[in-house]
């Protein structure tokens, strides 16, 4: 299944070794794919937390591992901005 | 030290300028800047005057910090009873202009009375004149720097100055220094235009005493160096404050056409991104970043406009750099207008610079304009002509002119957008609170920041509380009150003590801005102390507005907001919930259910 995968602000800046920088790109992604993988997948090196939405919808970290990504999707991560 | 213990009172009815000593009580208690200020006025006005009356005083402040080398260390607040709102006024403005002020050995300079004529302040260190204005009034921003500069044959004095905004009385000219950085909100311009006065001219040599030099040498270069590392501190150097666009995009927080949606489709094309791209024509916006004064986070916008857009077509001196989109002005002149034409916006928030009036309060009231041509309360009968659709960015640009200038149907948008909705009879559709226009954030999905907006004694304003965090991880409203309040708290100290309150997203910690001022003030500053000082001061600026006849009823948000749910989004089928937060907040805040600080609080603050 293929899902879109959008880094808002300097997200893309913690995505993890060997993973080439974007903003916007499609994936290509196993059935039954939890945000949690993809999250592992990206590698994301960060300490502070940022902010997951499928769908325009936020999900809370608690859930990330147990959320299924469905065909289709639009994942976004957001960095943790404080204002402006 | 790190105040200049001197003060400037200027009489302009009288036309003198005196020096006195700072009250130094007053100094340990409210700190500088928006703290120390807000006490002068206090004691020395009626709250319940005229904003435009000569009774009323315009103050201009800046901190202890102001002109030091900490990080940020060069902001000013011009400190009055606000022409837009009624309430306590309090704009804070970087660039140069503060540390020169500073430097010229002043804390603060009052200014009381009227002048009959048109007259300008001129400060060279101890030396304070007001001279004609002849041949500046009824000029912009943009042509009096230079002028006033060659007049006294000096490129290197500071100057803050009104443009014709502040003049005819919009409501929410500002006062703008270095070209393009403003004491923006609330109409301390226009105070100022309705005294008779165009501009403050400002050369110091003085330097800044330190109480103890070695002491706030080593914080500042631990507090210089945590934002050098931190990541929000690189994204603000290298997007500057518009990266939130993004963000409030995706999550349904950012108001469009007059918050009646919540997540604008042409977001792309005012964001970070759009900003560094080339468009069609090769042509980048973005030339450089900018900082102010001691600043080493640089957030500032430094953009110049395609000369072939309708815009500027014409007009060679609208073709060179200038100050920028930041957030707040491509929401104010992007989003919250339908316009996704970032140089038609960039043009408009130069004329904002040029005429000098608050691009928020400017397309906050143009956004309420368009909604009421889109309802049919006016038409192009009204507007003279202009189709003031969503989205035509043709009508942005005319009307940024015609307000600025106060010609035309931009006389009615200077008003403001509350007077403005009241006049054609649709006063709920002015969003706004205790008359100011919101901020780039909608309340409903940012929870938190619907009770800043409401309670900010200011009146709507996104830089009175720092709930982002709490806000961007969840919409419920248990914590809301308290991360609103200590926050307010917080912000209150750092704008007192002369720094920028962006380094609270940049890797600022209450330790680093208590250790420097406790390095160059006497007095023993410790984070306690910092956090009580900002309490103090909010509880200063509330007796401020209860005194001029607010009440608990004008901490509240427009209907929409608490009525109409959030159409999509994190946020899609909520409203704010301030009737639940609000109580809570009182209670925390040690005031009464009315909303009054109780005797006990106020002991406890000292202020009895
Ligand atoms: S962070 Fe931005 S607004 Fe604040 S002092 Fe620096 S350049 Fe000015």
């Amino acid at each position: 299944m293929q899902v879109n995968v959008k880094l808002l602000g300097w997200m893309r800046e913690f995505l993890g070794d060997g993973i080439a920088h974007f903003d916007d790109k499609d994936f290509e992604l196993a059935e039954g794919h939890t945000l949690g993988e993809l999250i592992n997948t990206l590698g994301f090196r960060t300490e502070t937390p940022f902010m997951t939405m499928q769908n325009g919808d936020r999900v809370v970290d608690s859930v990330l591992d147990t959320t299924v990504i469905k065909d289709g999707d639009k994942i976004v991560f957001v960095p943790p901005l404080k204002g402006g | 030290m790190g105040w200049q213990k001197k003060i400037l009172r200027v009489n302009l009815t009288a036309g003198t300028c005196t020096h006195e000593p700072l009250n130094m009580a007053w100094a340990q208690q409210y700190l500088g800047s928006r703290g120390l200020a807000t006490k002068y006025l206090m004691e020395e006005i009626d709250p319940k005057v005229d904003p435009l009356s000569p009774d009323n005083k315009l103050v201009i402040a800046t901190g202890p910090l102001t002109g030091t080398i900490a990080s940020t260390g060069g902001r000013w607040t011009a400190v009055t009873k606000g022409a837009l709102t009624g309430a306590i006024a309090s704009s804070n403005s970087g660039g140069q202009f503060g540390g020169e002020l500073k430097m010229a050995g002043y804390d603060l300079i009052i200014f009381e009375g009227r002048s009959s004529q048109p007259v300008y302040l001129y400060i060279q260190d101890d030396d304070a004149q007001l001279l004609s204005a002849d041949g500046l009034w009824g000029r912009s921003v943009w042509e009096i720097e230079p002028a006033i500069k060659q007049r006294h044959n000096d490129p290197l004095i500071r100057i803050a100055s009104i443009g014709q905004a502040g003049e005819y009385g919009c409501r929410y000219a500002c006062i703008v220094n270095d070209l393009h950085r403003a004491a923006g909100r609330s109409g301390v311009g226009t105070v100022m235009g309705s005294k008779n006065l165009k501009a403050i001219a400002v050369r110091g040599t003085k330097g800044v005493k330190l109480h103890d030099p070695a002491k706030f040498f080593a914080a500042a270069k631990i507090a210089t160096a945590a934002l050098a590392s931190n990541k929000g501190r690189k994204g603000m150097t290298s997007d500057g404050t518009i990266a939130m666009m993004d963000v409030t995009g995706a999550f349904g927080a950012l108001p469009t056409r007059n918050n009646q949606q919540v997540q604008f489709e042409g977001a792309h094309k005012l964001n970070a991104k759009a900003m560094k791209s080339p468009n069609e024509n090769g042509h980048t916006n973005l030339i450089q970043n900018g900082a102010c004064f001691s600043c080493t986070i640089g957030c500032g916008r430094i953009s110049h406009i395609d000369p072939q857009h309708f815009s500027v077509k014409d007009k060679p001196q609208y073709q060179k750099a200038s100050g920028g989109l930041e957030y707040e002005t491509a929401y104010a002149l992007g989003s919250a207008v339908g316009v996704d034409d970032m140089d038609a916006a960039t043009y408009a928030g130069f004329l904002c610079n040029e005429y000098g009036m608050d691009p928020i309060s400017f397309g906050g009231s143009l956004a309420a304009a368009m909604e009421l041509y889109q309802v049919g309360a006016i038409t192009k009968a009204e507007t003279g002509g202009v189709d003031l659709v969503w989205g035509n960015a043709e009508a942005l640009c005319l009307m940024a002119e015609l307000t600025g200038k106060g010609e035309g149907f931009g006389r009615d948008i200077g008003m403001g957008s509350k007077r403005l909705t009241e006049k054609y009879g649709r006063p709920e559709l002015s969003m706004a609170v205790k008359g100011q226009e919101f901020a780039a954030y909608d309340g409903r999905a940012m929870q938190g920041m619907g009770l800043g907006y409401a309670t900010s004694n200011r009146g709507a304003c996104h830089l009175r509380a720092n709930p982002y965090a709490s806000d961007f991880t969840t919409t419920e409203t248990k914590d809301k009150p308290e991360v609103v309040r200590t926050t307010q708290d917080l912000i209150a100290a750092i704008d007192a003590s002369g720094l920028c309150l962006f380094t609270a997203h940049s890797g600022g910690t209450p330790e680093h801005y208590a250790t420097q001022l406790d390095g160059a003030c006497e007095g023993g500053w410790d984070v306690a102390r910092l956090n009580e000082t900002g309490e103090r001061i909010w509880n200063l600026e509330r007796q401020f507005n209860l005194a001029a006849g607010l009440t608990a009823k004008d901490d509240t948000l427009p209907k929409r907001i608490l009525e109409e749910p959030a159409p999509s989004g994190v946020a899609k089928g909520l409203v704010s919930q301030l009737k639940v937060m609000l109580p809570e907040y009182y209670k925390q805040r040690g005031w009464s259910e009315d909303g009054k600080p109780t005797a006990a609080t106020l002991e406890r603050l000292g202020m009895s």
